[in-house]
Parts: C-alpha cells; structure tokens; sequence
C-alpha cells in the first residue's frame, strides 16, 4: 500500500510519455472525430437543438481536454502503469470470435469447451490435462444451468 | 399511510417464498463474488440481467440488490487474509485487516467486518425507508431543468472519482456520452454515430458496454498473470471471537462510518468506495494515536466497512426515486428498472409502492441472511480464495457469452462485448478509469434529452438553468466542483490519502 506525496510544484510539462502521447492522440481524434459528424447532422437553433449539437460540443470538450492532458503530464502513477500483455487480450478474442462463428452451426456444449480451451491457453501454467478437464466440466455445467435448468432457447449440440 | 404500514406491506412482499428465495440467491452470489477479486457486482449483474427477464420485476430487483450488498459484506475477505480487495470498496480495509491477519486476528478482524458491515446497512436502510418518500415528494417539482443540473452533477462527481488526474475522469465521462449517443436521434430520427451498422441504430445496450468494460478487459488483463493465492489459515469459532476492547473500541467508528456511508451514498457520482476513502481518513485524523492506523487497529477496518455498507443502500434513494443513478452499479441496477417496465423516479414509490417497499424489506431479510452466511460459514468462503485463477476465468468467459448472445440471440452483441473488452483494456493501459464512463454512458440520453426539452420551453433562453433555486443551486455546485478539479489537477497538494491503485491489478476499478 503506496501513499501518494506529491510535492506542491505545479506539474506543467512535466514530460509525456510515449503512452500519454497516444492518450492524447486518441481523445484529439476522437473529439475531432465526432465534432466532425456533429457538422454533418444537423447542428440546429438555439430554440430547437438539432441532432449534431451534443456531438458537436462533446467533440469540442474532448478537444480541448487533449490539451489539458497535454499540459497536466503524466498521471502520478506513471511508474507503476500496468504492463502490456499480448497473450491475454489475443486468447480472449480469440475464445470469443470461436463463440460467434461455432454457437449457431455446433450448438452449445461443443463451442462452451472451445472457448474454454482457447481462452484458457493464455494461461501458461495449465497443463494439457487439466485445460481439457476444465473445457469438459465447463461445457455440461453451461449445458445443464443454461438450457436444463434456466431453458434458455439454446441448442447443446448440433443435431 | 405512515412508514411502518409501508414497511408492513414491504414485509408482506418479501416474506413470500418466491422473493426469499431470490433474496437468498442474490446476497449467496454476491459474497460469492466480493470474495473473489476480479469479479465484481457490475460484471455479475450484467451477466444475469437477461436471465432475470424470465422472472417478475419484484424478484429480479430484490436478487440483483442482493448481488450488489452482499457483494460489501464478501469483498474484506481477500482484504484481510489476502491483502487484496475483492473489489474496490475493499481496498482500504487491506489497510488495517491485513495486519491484524498478520497478527493472527483475522478471526477477529472477519468477525468485526460483518458486524461492522450489518450495523452499517441497517444504519442506511433506516436512512432509506425515511429519506425516499421525502425526497421523491420534492422530485416531484423537478422539471426538465432541474433534471439537467442534476445529471450534470453527477457526472462532474464520477470525474473525481479518478485521483489520479481529475482530467482523465472527464475524458473518461466525455467519451460515455458519447458512447450513449450512439444510435437514433429521439427528436429527428437520424441516425448518429452508427458507422452503417443497422444494429447499432438502436444504440450500444448496457450489458455489451458494462460486462466488456469491467468484466473483460480485466480478465485480458491478468489472464495468464500468476495472481498470488496466499495462505490461509483454519477458522474456528474461537479465533472469531472479537478481542478485548475491540468491540467497544469499534462502536463509535461503526456510526461515524455509516454515517459517511449514508450520505455519500446519497450524492450523485459518489458511492461506496469513495465513502471508505473517508471514513477511514476521518477516523485517522481523530484518533487519539493516528500512528497505530495501518498496524492493524480495529477501527480502520470497522469504520470503512459500515461506510460501504450504509453507501450501498443509500444508493438506492436517488436511483429510485429520481432516476438518477449515483455510481455504476446503480446505473445498471437502473437499466434492469427499466428492462422491467418500471420507470424509475418520483412516481415510483407511488406506481409501484410494493415494489419498492417489498424491496427495502428484502434487504432487511438479505442483512440477516448475510449475517448467516458471513459469520458460520466464513471457513466455507475462506477455501474459495484457494482456487486458481486459470480454471476460474475460462468460466467467467464462457458465462458472459452465453449471457450476452442469449439477450437478443445475436452474435453481434458478442461481438460487441469483445470489441469493449479490448477498449477497455486500452484503457486500462492508458489509466483512463471506466467507472465515470459508465455513468456518462447511461446519462447522455437523459441528459441531451432534459437539455433540449428546457430549451424549448424556455424558447432558446439559456437563463432558464440558473432562474429557478434547485436548478440554479445544481448548477453553480458543478461549476464550483469544475474549477476545483481544474485547479487541484495542476497544483496538487500534498495528500495522505492512500492510493487507490493498491490492488488494483487484480482486482480492477470494479465497484
């Protein structure tokens, strides 16, 4: 458990990172972006707000908060930033892309131990075994709460 | 009718078998999952939200209430014996529970916990059953007007949520209303921010956005982390008896912490974890001897708890007799209202009296069940902190698809879980905190819609905000509350306030 000192100096230009250049970048693009399709609805009178007002001045705040970020520095916390792990985010895509295509051609219980199967993977430690015994016990207890039990409009296997 | 004939009535709802059952069910899941770090009640009532359309509107909101407040009595477990939060409302109580397990009090200091919280929960159910009925007769001057300054109060409130950078909470509330933009304009039929998908012309639901956003993301973020499982020792009902002077000692702190809870709870934007930020300051600064704080003194885990507790059923007063949700569980707890027909705000406590009197009965009910199930079974939710996090989040994975897909039987709502998974791993790594997303997200319809509808009434006259005393108080509060973050995020003081990050790995910004 970390206390934050922060000492009382203004924190002006205090240095960006790579990762707040991007953070930066992201909320500009993103307040350009929907000031840009804010313009291209109708903006309105001030008697009858039209359709591209809110996303217009919502743009415009997102905007101008890219240079407030710009000017605040980094967050306080920037040493400890969490690390980018690739494995987690492409194995859980992964299981969930397998979900979309595999739940209407195969039905439930072969697509629950696939996603199983894949979404485990990210974790190095399992052994082989133990994946497969997990993507067994997963798939009939998805099974038996999910369409027995709760008689969701599922089908658990293909045929 | 008086409260007690009300709360008669509520007692009547509640008692039937069909509730207790729901009851029972939701406060069992919730200290299910405030034990475990990493699941938290947001995911959980988002992924049982479209189970509960097969059930009445009374049992869906008395089990998904149930999910929330149990969730405050489970998540000082891992705090004390792990030293890491079983969500976020928990991470101050590592402060000084850890240490006493360290001491070989995590008997005691458990036992203390569940007091500590069932004192605070009653303390704010009482606060409830008075407040609401007051509070939805004043609503009921609300115009359109007033309901802009609120929600823009709120919002500017889930900013400071963020301690970090104050800037970092707007852009994360700009960019959820923008997110809750997305779909058809109401007054001109065309459609925003759609990118040619016609699913989308509907708008983003709830669930996609909330069960992506902190469920997900946060399981692509330590998927394959070796999160650490410490040691757990056995607990008798001897090491749960509190020690000497502890009780006594934790009396006054559990009524200052309830207190704080209770009306935190209340404001818009706060919540249960900012409360116990508080609480746990103001105990600090009056203690006697501050230096034993963080060594494991009793009061620093009793004073914390009560206030998340109390905060937890104080939410519910603006969330149901406004319709304005104070943190993001609300909002969801909100969208689950309104999934069920029952519009929330003043005429709720009027239109659907069982409903909501039913509903505090419930948690009366649900504090004694917690109460059962925290203090005897404690060992039983002790081995739970055993099992490794690999075999769990496979199921958590496949547990939100099958939730997900089964709302409209769609593939695209997968994908849209998916889709705000990554994004809100993005934002994980780019220390955007979700939760002021959240609420952006669930108030920009509201709040574009009460914005242009005073407009008209007032004939594009922009005083109409500040002419009438509640509107224009609302407003002059948000613009006070700006300046602060503006100023505060560029000359930071000096702070003792304990970071909130601890934990935060494994855990996540869950509240």
């Amino acid at each position: 458990m970390n206390f934050s000192n922060v000492d009382r100096k203004p924190r002006f230009y205090k240095g960006l990172s790579a990762r707040d250049w991007i953070t930066i970048s992201l909320v500009a693009g993103c307040g350009v972006y929907s000031m840009w399709e804010g313009l291209s609805l109708d903006l309105g009178s001030v008697r009858r707000i039209g359709a591209g007002a809110f996303p217009f001045a919502i743009g415009a705040l997102l905007s101008i908060m890219a240079i407030f970020l710009g000017l605040a520095g980094s967050p306080a916390n920037s040493t400890d930033q969490p690390k980018i792990s690739i494995r987690g985010p492409v194995h859980i895509s992964a299981a969930m892309i397998a979900f979309m295509i595999l739940i209407n051609p195969l039905g439930l219980a072969p697509t629950i131990a696939i996603v199983t199967i894949l979404s485990a993977s990210a974790d190095r430690s399992l052994r082989l075994r133990s994946v497969l015994l997990l993507a067994l016990f997963a798939s009939s207890l998805c099974t038996v709460v999910f369409v027995f039990l709760l008689g969701l409009p599922l089908q658990p296997f293909w045929w | 009718m008086n409260i007690f004939d009300n709360l008669l009535m509520g007692f009547g709802v509640a008692l039937s078998w069909e509730a207790l059952l729901y009851c029972f069910i939701g406060v069992t899941l919730g200290t299910f999952i405030g034990v475990l770090p990493g699941l938290g009640p947001m995911v959980t009532i988002g992924m049982l939200l479209p189970i509960t359309y097969y059930l009445d509107p009374t049992s869906a909101i008395i089990m998904l209430a149930g999910i929330y407040y149990g969730s405050q009595y489970g998540n000082s477990t891992a705090s004390i014996l792990l030293n890491l939060p079983g969500t976020s409302a928990g991470a101050v109580t590592c402060l000084d529970g850890h240490p006493l397990a360290l001491q070989g009090r995590a008997g005691s200091a458990l036992f203390m916990t569940t007091i500590a919280s069932f004192f605070g929960s009653c303390f704010g159910i009482i606060v409830l059953a008075s407040l609401a009925p007051v509070l939805a007769n004043f609503a009921l001057q609300f115009g359109p007007t007033e309901y802009f300054a609120l929600m823009l109060l709120g919002l500017i409130a889930a900013a400071i949520l963020v301690r970090d950078s104050l800037v970092r909470g707007l852009v994360s509330v700009l960019l959820g209303l923008l997110l809750g933009l997305v779909g058809t304009d109401i007054y001109s039929g065309s459609p925003r921010f759609t990118f040619g998908f016609l699913k989308l012309s509907d708008g983003i639901g709830l669930v996609p956005i909330a069960t992506g956003v902190f469920g997900v993301a946060l399981i692509m973020a330590n998927a394959g982390r070796h999160v650490v499982s410490g040691s757990t020792e056995k607990l008798g009902w001897r090491s749960m008896m509190p020690g000497p002077g502890d009780v006594k000692r934790s009396i006054l702190p559990m009524f200052r912490g309830a207190s704080i809870g209770s009306i935190l709870g209340m404001l818009p934007g706060a919540g249960p974890t900012i409360s116990t930020f508080i609480a746990y300051a103001t105990e600090k600064k009056i203690a006697r001897d501050p230096s034993r704080f963080g060594r494991g003194a009793i009061e620093g885990v009793a004073a914390p708890e009560a206030s998340n507790n109390a905060a937890s059923q104080t939410g519910f007063v603006p969330t149901l007799t406004l319709g304005v949700p104070g943190d993001p569980v609300m909002a969801v707890m909100l969208g689950a209202l309104m999934i069920h027909g029952v519009p929330p705000g003043p005429m709720l406590l009027v239109d659907h009296a069982p409903l909501f009197w039913g509903l505090v009965a419930s948690f009366f009910i649900g504090n004694l069940l917690l109460l059962i199930l925290n203090i005897p079974l404690i060992g039983l939710w002790v081995q739970l902190l055993k099992v490794p996090y690999g075999l769990l989040y496979p199921m958590i994975i496949s547990f939100v698809c099958i939730g997900v897909y089964s709302i409209n039987n769609s593939v695209f709502d997968v994908g849209l879980v998916m889709a705000f998974g990554l994004f809100g791993y993005m934002m994980l790594l780019l220390s955007i905190e979700p939760a002021p997303m959240l609420l952006g997200f669930i108030l920009a319809p509201m709040i574009e819609e009460n914005f242009r509808r005073s407009l008209i009434l007032s004939r594009g006259d922009f005083m109409t905000f500040v002419e009438t005393p509640i509107s224009g108080g609302l407003i002059a509060l948000s613009a006070l509350l700006l300046g602060w973050i503006i100023i505060s995020d560029f000359y930071p003081k000096k702070t003792q306030v304990p970071n909130q990050d601890a934990g935060k790995e494994n855990s996540g910004g869950q509240d």
